[in-house]
């Protein structure tokens, strides 16, 4: 088989799973039957034994648990991703461990910050996604003492991956791989609950709860389909499949934040048309963003046993004369409509964002907006640098590993994190400590991805200009300097998750912890001077809406009051 | 509020807002720290500090590099997030 069908079989594999599970999803769950929901529900449930028995399954701990094992988990993801940095440009910063037997060489940094990073981001999503499917389906969850209990379990999987990548030996890969698939087992379990909560759901589902669902399901069709079609087509779909599973993480992402936003505003998303466009361009497009070929050293270990015989990154070949190049043209083609749909989600939620006023106000939102203003610029620049290492030139690879942090730190994880804040005070009924210092952790944060960014591309482009210069034996100082500054400001990046996870720890009990929104738009809304229907009808209002007008008493400068009424 | 005829001194050295018990043990701890250290230099010129010139040589070789500085922040920042979880479920 040529890498094109192999390209094209995978993607209609991965469709093809999606569109029959959607479209089961949407006939209502019925194909489970009542004999499989009710062994499934056995498993998540006594089929644990005393495991069961462990947590009390008060109603919103096991999202609350989630939450907070997944901010933990980012602050540790944090500083390994600043440890490899640093070790980066003085690989001997760390020798005097090697005393204990410590050996912080070559990737010892770089695969647990990954695991540590996507772990801690997919618990917090996790977190959020098993208090919103609950709340839109009108029903409890559906084993909530087995959903408290993945998350030990998944956190147990994390440490163990961590621990195990630190002994670079066949022992250490197999406790690595043990701490890989642990955590995929505890989020298939995750899976089956959240299954079983929206088959109790007497309406149909809501476009946060699609984005959920397809997102979950998604990441494992997408391993399913690498697996498949097996090793001869591993050089490329083992990475085809890695920027499936970022684009499936930003699907269920975007669901978060779809219902973050209304949920803390009163506000709803401004076009309906978008977020149900942002569902299907996610699934049908492909993820450019977090691309490297670096992380081969990770995907070694997840997938240990299957002997990949992957030994650099993709690569599909340049249209020439002679070459087929219909691969290239395909991935090129499908991770540029990525785009577009990047900036419709970001056009939306900042919208929303902009006329709750909340911006600056509210961590949650400020730090959603932060994303999602990130978001289209960080996905461009990945388009580049990706298409660059896949199509062969390597003109920018210099670039690619700070591409990838920019893109994984000032987008993703700040709207995986946002979404989880705003979600907090209705999944615990805790309200973070406080706001102000919960902006400045915010501040510090931004700044710190941004000067960390910016700098190490300098420092990359430097070393560029220095190889096209021609001077391949030689070094850049320029570029040599750069990169401890680019260290030093990520460390804004470590202290602004540290200051949000103390935030949320020490957060206070919340006197009112019922949402003040329905998803279906607001109760009253307040006109102040002339609006049209079509403003009105942008601004979420339904036909059930009750409308006033402020009778112009408020003269006061401002922006355009446009919320609901408190 | 009693009269004042003079410069309206009184309302500012009256003030309702005292520092918090706390930080005046810390700021004043800092100072007597620096007042000592001053003053044990003038009176034994040249000798080093007990205990504490002792351990750190220990440490030269091992934290030479400035990462531990960091590394130093990040452990005070994980240990605090612990206690406060600690304390957390402590008191509820």
């Amino acid at each position: 088989m040529n890498i094109m069908d192999t390209i094209i079989l995978m993607m209609l594999i991965f469709w093809g799973a999606l569109l029959v599970f959607a479209w089961r999803l949407r006939a209502g769950l019925g194909f489970l039957g009542d004999a499989v929901a009710g062994m499934t529900g056995f498993m998540l449930g006594k089929a644990l034994g005393p495991g069961a028995t462990i947590l009390e399954g008060r109603t919103g701990t096991a999202s609350a648990s989630w939450i907070n094992h997944g901010i933990v988990w980012l602050f540790i993801g944090a500083s390994i991703t600043f440890i490899d940095l640093w070790l980066g440009h003085s690989p001997n910063a760390l020798y005097s461990l090697q005393s204990w037997s410590w050996d912080l060489t070559g990737n010892a940094a770089y695969t647990p910050s990954i695991m540590a990073t996507f772990g801690g981001m997919i618990m917090l999503l996790i977190g959020s996604s098993l208090h919103i499917i609950p709340r839109m389906a009108d029903t409890p969850l559906s084993n909530e003492t087995n959903a408290g209990l993945m998350a030990m379990v998944f956190t147990g999987g994390i440490l163990l991956f961590v621990i195990g990548s630190q002994f670079q030996n066949d022992i250490g890969n197999l406790i690595a791989f043990a701490g890989y698939n642990i955590p995929a087992l505890a989020a298939l379990a995750i899976i089956a609950n959240l299954l079983l909560t929206i088959r109790k759901q007497t309406t149909g589902l809501e476009a946060p709860q699609w984005f959920i669902i397809i997102g979950l399901v998604g990441w494992f069709v997408s391993s399913i389909t690498f697996v498949v079609l097996g090793p001869d087509a591993a050089p490329h779909t083992l990475w085809i499949s890695e920027q499936l599973h970022i684009g499936m993480f930003l699907c269920l992402i975007f669901g978060v934040v779809y219902y973050a936003i209304p949920s803390t505003t009163g506000i709803p998303i401004p076009s309906r048309s978008l977020v149900a466009l942002t569902l299907v361009g996610t699934v049908v497009t492909v993820s450019p963003m977090g691309y490297d070929p670096a992380s081969l050293s990770f995907l070694e270990l997840a997938w240990l046993p299957l002997d990949l015989g992957v030994t650099a990154g993709a690569s599909f070949p340049p249209c020439g004369a002679e070459t087929d190049c219909t691969s290239s043209l395909v991935i090129t083609t499908l991770m540029a409509l990525s785009i577009p749909v990047m900036f419709m989600f970001s056009t939306n939620v900042l919208t929303a964002i902009r006329r709750s006023g909340a911006i600056f106000e509210d961590t949650a939102l400020t730090l959603i907006a932060f994303g999602a203003f990130m978001l289209p610029i960080m996905s461009i620049t990945s388009l580049f640098t990706t298409l660059d290492a896949m199509s062969g030139s390597n003109e920018l690879s210099a670039a690619i590993g700070s591409v990838r942090i920019g893109a994984v730190w000032g987008a993703i994880i700040p709207l995986a994190l946002g979404g989880a804040l705003a979600i907090i005070p209705d999944a615990t009924g805790k309200d973070l400590e406080s706001q102000s210092s919960g902006i400045r952790a915010i501040w510090i944060l931004g700044l710190g991805i941004v000067g960390a960014f910016m700098v190490s591309m300098m420092s990359d482009f430097a070393e560029i200009s220095f190889a096209e210069a021609g001077l391949e034996e030689g070094f850049s100082s320029t570029a040599a300097e750069l990169r401890p500054i680019a260290s030093v400001l990520f460390y804004g990046v470590v202290l602004g998750v540290l200051f949000l996870a103390q935030n949320v720890v020490r957060g206070t009990r919340s006197v009112d912890t019922e949402p003040e929104f329905s998803i279906l738009g607001p109760s009253r809304y307040v006109i102040s001077g002339s609006t049209s229907v079509r403003d009105l009808l942008t601004a979420g209002v339904t036909l059930d809406t009750i409308l006033t007008t402020d009778d112009g008493i408020d003269d006061s400068v401002g922006p355009t009051k446009l919320s609901e009424e408190e | 509020m009693e009269e004042d005829s003079g410069f309206g001194l009184l309302d500012y050295m009256r003030s309702d807002e005292e520092p918090e018990l706390r930080r005046m043990a810390i700021a004043m701890g800092s100072i007597i720290l620096l007042i000592f250290l001053v003053l044990y230099d003038v009176l034994y010129p040249g000798h080093g500090f007990p205990v504490l010139s002792d351990v750190i040589p220990l440490l030269s070789g091992v934290m030479d590099s400035t990462i531990w500085f960091f590394i130093l922040g990040i452990m005070i920042g994980f240990f605090s997030l612990v206690a406060s979880v600690l304390v957390g479920a402590v008191k509820e």
